[in-house]
């Protein structure tokens, strides 16, 4: 089997903005419109897809699906009667209804992000074939927001990055990478810190390109990074070989151990354990198990196991118990 | 936030005056924008737009002349009825069918993302063209920057207090580009 580096690049996302031409966008859109989309979307989808109302799901469900990444945050908390179809794989979503009428993500593990972007084609080309989507010669995709024009792509890598965060390297692949029309943010966190050492790498450019040469710089520069993470991590290991070991192992004790943790002491520790396994010091946690955990830890999607809402101190409590039986 | 001139109509019309290195910042309603004397003065010398938060679309009638202004807030979209103003106010585009009827308006914002460019990426399979019924425009309102930082920064601390990190990692960054502007 060809790698995919999920030690270094945790997932890859391909999303594609698309409008039907005879409905306002979002803001202008009526609830009666809205419907009618929906019901379009499903009907040009066919079989193989299930769907979701998502106006009618509890506040833990639609929490949960945000931080899993089913669904965006716009999406989550819009006004407008919306809807989610997933593949029977799991990897293809469709919102109907988000900022555009459709948003189309594929999701799929490491860097595979070839794979995502044919995935998408493939239910982009069943839609068109069947929605007189909006598109201009010269504009190409016509969006809600004039900053999607052209491809309406986005396309975008995770990466755990550890040791180019801990080596301060992070500063400068975030200029160069903006030169080359794309950018790179911390997923998590509220300050200079990226909890979890994760990060987003996508592209800014849609106007203007192809999608192939988009999908094909990226991960170029993706698999550069992924380079420069694992050089990163190998002076380090040389330089000082028992840092990355402390740190996992003491995270692995506290995860063991305690009675109580918080949401921003667990992506530390998650950190710390995720380095020690890609570098084989740690043996018996799967890096699989471990980043289920990840999601599992978030607010919403505890809330959700516990079945009801809870304060912070019994989530602390939850979690701590939570991750014990998942790593 | 009320125009500062007639003190009745909502504001949407923004500008910055740099006077000496003084700077005054304007609110007006568009009926104000369009009679203020404020306005005579060059446009590219004396005043900046200064965006109201992540709205991309400057003022209208800088570069484009005041009549321009004037022709542009009659218009209306066929399809969803926005008039330029609402488009500028939003910050968002109405309709697929506004990219056509504000084509000139929309220019040279589409210009300043995306440079002088045209699409060569993919397209849909099939072309269809059919034509949609009138929809009725609604109102938006205003911010200005400032509210909206510290509605921002309350909305980052609500988001780190219920440990939910990645919004709190969006928050961060759009406070973040809203102060650099
Ligand atoms: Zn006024
Ligand atoms: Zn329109």
């Amino acid at each position: 089997m060809k790698s995919t580096n999920k030690d270094v690049a945790v997932s890859s996302r391909v999303r594609f903005a698309r409008n039907i031409a005879d409905y306002p966008f979002y803001g202008k859109c009526d609830p009666t419109s809205a419907n009618e989309i929906i019901s379009k979307v499903r009907d040009a989808l066919g079989e193989g897809y299930s769907e979701m109302d998502l106006s009618e799901k509890d506040e833990l469900t639609v929490g949960s699906m945000v931080e899993d990444h089913s669904i965006s945050r716009e999406f989550a908390n819009s006004e407008l009667p919306h809807a989610l179809f997933t593949s029977e794989n799991g990897e293809v979503k469709i919102m109907a209804c988000e900022e555009d009428h459709i948003r189309l993500q594929v999701i799929t593990d490491g860097l595979s992000l070839e794979k995502a972007y044919e995935e998408a084609c493939e239910v982009d080309d069943l839609l068109a074939s069947k929605l007189n989507i909006a598109f201009d010669d010269n504009l190409g995709y016509l969006t809600h927001c004039p900053t999607n024009l052209g491809t309406g792509m986005r396309a975008s890598v995770m990466l755990f990055l550890p040791a180019l965060t801990e080596t301060g390297k992070i500063r400068s692949v975030s200029t160069q990478l903006s030169k080359l029309g794309m950018t790179i943010r911390g997923l998590y966190g509220e300050g200079s810190e990226a909890l979890g050492c994760l990060y987003q790498v996508s592209n800014t450019e849609t106007l203007g390109v192809t999608e192939e040469s988009v999908i094909s710089n990226l991960k170029d520069v993706i698999e550069k990074l992924i380079e420069l993470e694992n050089e990163a991590r190998k002076r380090i290991c040389d330089s000082d070989p028992d840092r990355f070991a402390d740190r996992a192992f003491r995270s692995l004790g506290v995860l063991k151990y305690s009675r109580m943790i918080d949401s921003s002491e667990f992506m530390r520790c998650y950190a710390d354990i995720r380095v020690g396994v890609s570098l084989g010091l740690i043996n018996d946690v799967d890096l699989d198990a471990l980043d289920r955990a990840f999601i599992e830890a978030m607010p919403y999607t505890l809330m959700k196991h516990m079945g009801k809402k809870a304060d912070s101190v019994e989530r602390d409590l939850a979690r701590a118990k939570r991750i014990k039986e998942l790593i | 936030m009320l125009c500062n001139k007639c003190g009745k109509n909502e504001a949407t019309h923004f500008m910055e005056k740099n006077v000496n290195g003084k700077v005054t910042k304007l609110a007006l309603c568009s009926e104000c924008a369009k009679n203020s004397e404020e306005f005579k003065f060059d446009p590219f010398e004396g005043f900046k737009n200064f965006n109201i938060f992540d709205n991309f679309f400057g003022f209208p009638s800088i570069g484009s002349g005041r009549g321009k202004m004037l022709e542009t807030a009659e218009k209306r979209c066929t399809l969803c009825a926005s008039t330029f103003d609402d488009i500028v106010n939003a910050g968002k585009v109405g309709c697929a069918e506004c990219y056509k009827v504000f084509a000139d308006e929309l220019a040279p914002t589409i210009k300043r993302i995306h440079g002088n460019r045209r699409h060569i990426g993919r397209r849909p399979l099939r072309d269809l063209t059919e034509s949609g019924e009138e929809k009725t425009a609604k109102e938006d309102k205003e911010e200005n920057p400032k509210d909206r930082i510290k509605k921002m920064k309350k909305e980052l601390n609500d988001a780190v207090k219920s440990e939910n990190y990645e919004l709190a990692a969006e928050l961060r960054d759009k406070i973040r580009e809203v102060e650099s502007l």
